[in-house]
């Protein structure tokens, strides 16, 4: 039975698909960067910060903290990555949107 | 050309005005960004941003103090603002003293409600730790620097600590 807490909203589901697809290097640049490559559109770091909260708070991500380095003003990176939940809810959510898709006669042949 | 340091302004402005837990990963990022060749623009957009998402955040996670502060400011706001313009029987004193700690262009104060969010955010936060703040009390140094009769100037008050 999945809970309020498993539901994923859109921009939830695009950094969670960041994280996976960047694995051991997801922190605040890259995971941007990857949505910008993606999407196509500038996105606020900050909105990223307040969503990875969010999943962590959620439980589908955990954080661990990097090397500082110069160009950060010697700041620490702040690493992000997925956990067997945040997997599992992915999964459930793509299923979900599969079984959505099908059927539907106005867009056959874009689910490839 | 680009400068080779970010705006200093600008990440005065977020170590002030934003918030949440993240506030130096953040700023550590963008400063990371802008030195991968992201422009000034970009980084003072971010910077706006992150104010703007951190504000809303806060009032997201403490939605009855958001309520009761907006209630409390504009009870008072609206108080002080009647008194002004009906004062009590009790001589010209009140209305010149009110006249005097009240600014003629009162309008532009008319946001005092919404700082006020940040300083109840702040207060509650101080008994109980939020998750969501960086505890820093932006929001009451916010309040103070905008407000013509500043709390700030009473040191016994409870905006003091």
């Amino acid at each position: 039975m999945r809970t309020k807490l498993d539901h994923l909203g859109n921009f939830e589901l695009i950094v969670l698909l960041a994280l996976i697809r960047l694995r051991a290097d997801a922190y605040g640049v890259p995971i941007s960067q990857e949505i910008e490559e993606r999407i196509g559109r500038e996105v606020a770091l900050s909105s990223v910060y307040a969503t990875l909260e969010r999943l962590e708070e959620k439980g589908l991500v955990s954080s661990d903290l990097g090397e500082p380095t110069s160009e950060r003003g010697g700041r620490a990176k702040r690493y992000f990555r997925i956990n067997g939940k945040g997997l599992r809810v992915v999964r459930e959510t793509k299923r979900g949107l599969i079984k959505l898709w099908q059927g539907l006669p106005e867009l056959r042949g874009e689910l490839t | 050309m680009k400068p080779s340091m970010p705006p200093p302004a600008a990440t005065w402005l977020l170590r002030r005005f934003g918030s949440g837990r993240g506030i130096e990963f953040l700023i550590g990022d963008l400063m990371e960004g802008y030195a991968h060749g992201r422009s000034v623009g970009w980084y003072w957009r971010q910077v706006l941003f992150a104010i703007v998402i951190g504000f809303f955040h806060e009032v997201r996670g403490h939605k009855l103090l958001a309520i009761r502060a907006i209630v409390t400011g504009w009870a008072v706001w609206l108080f002080l603002c009647g008194l002004l313009r009906n004062p009590p029987a009790v001589g010209d004193g009140v209305q010149s003293v009110l006249a005097q700690v009240l600014p003629a262009n009162w309008w532009i104060h008319s946001f005092y409600p919404f700082a006020l969010i940040f300083c109840h955010e702040r207060l509650g936060s101080s008994k109980a730790p939020s998750p969501t703040s960086n505890g820093n009390g932006a929001g009451i140094r916010c309040l103070c620097a905008v407000m013509p009769f500043s709390v700030a100037d009473n040191p016994g008050g409870r905006f003091a600590g």
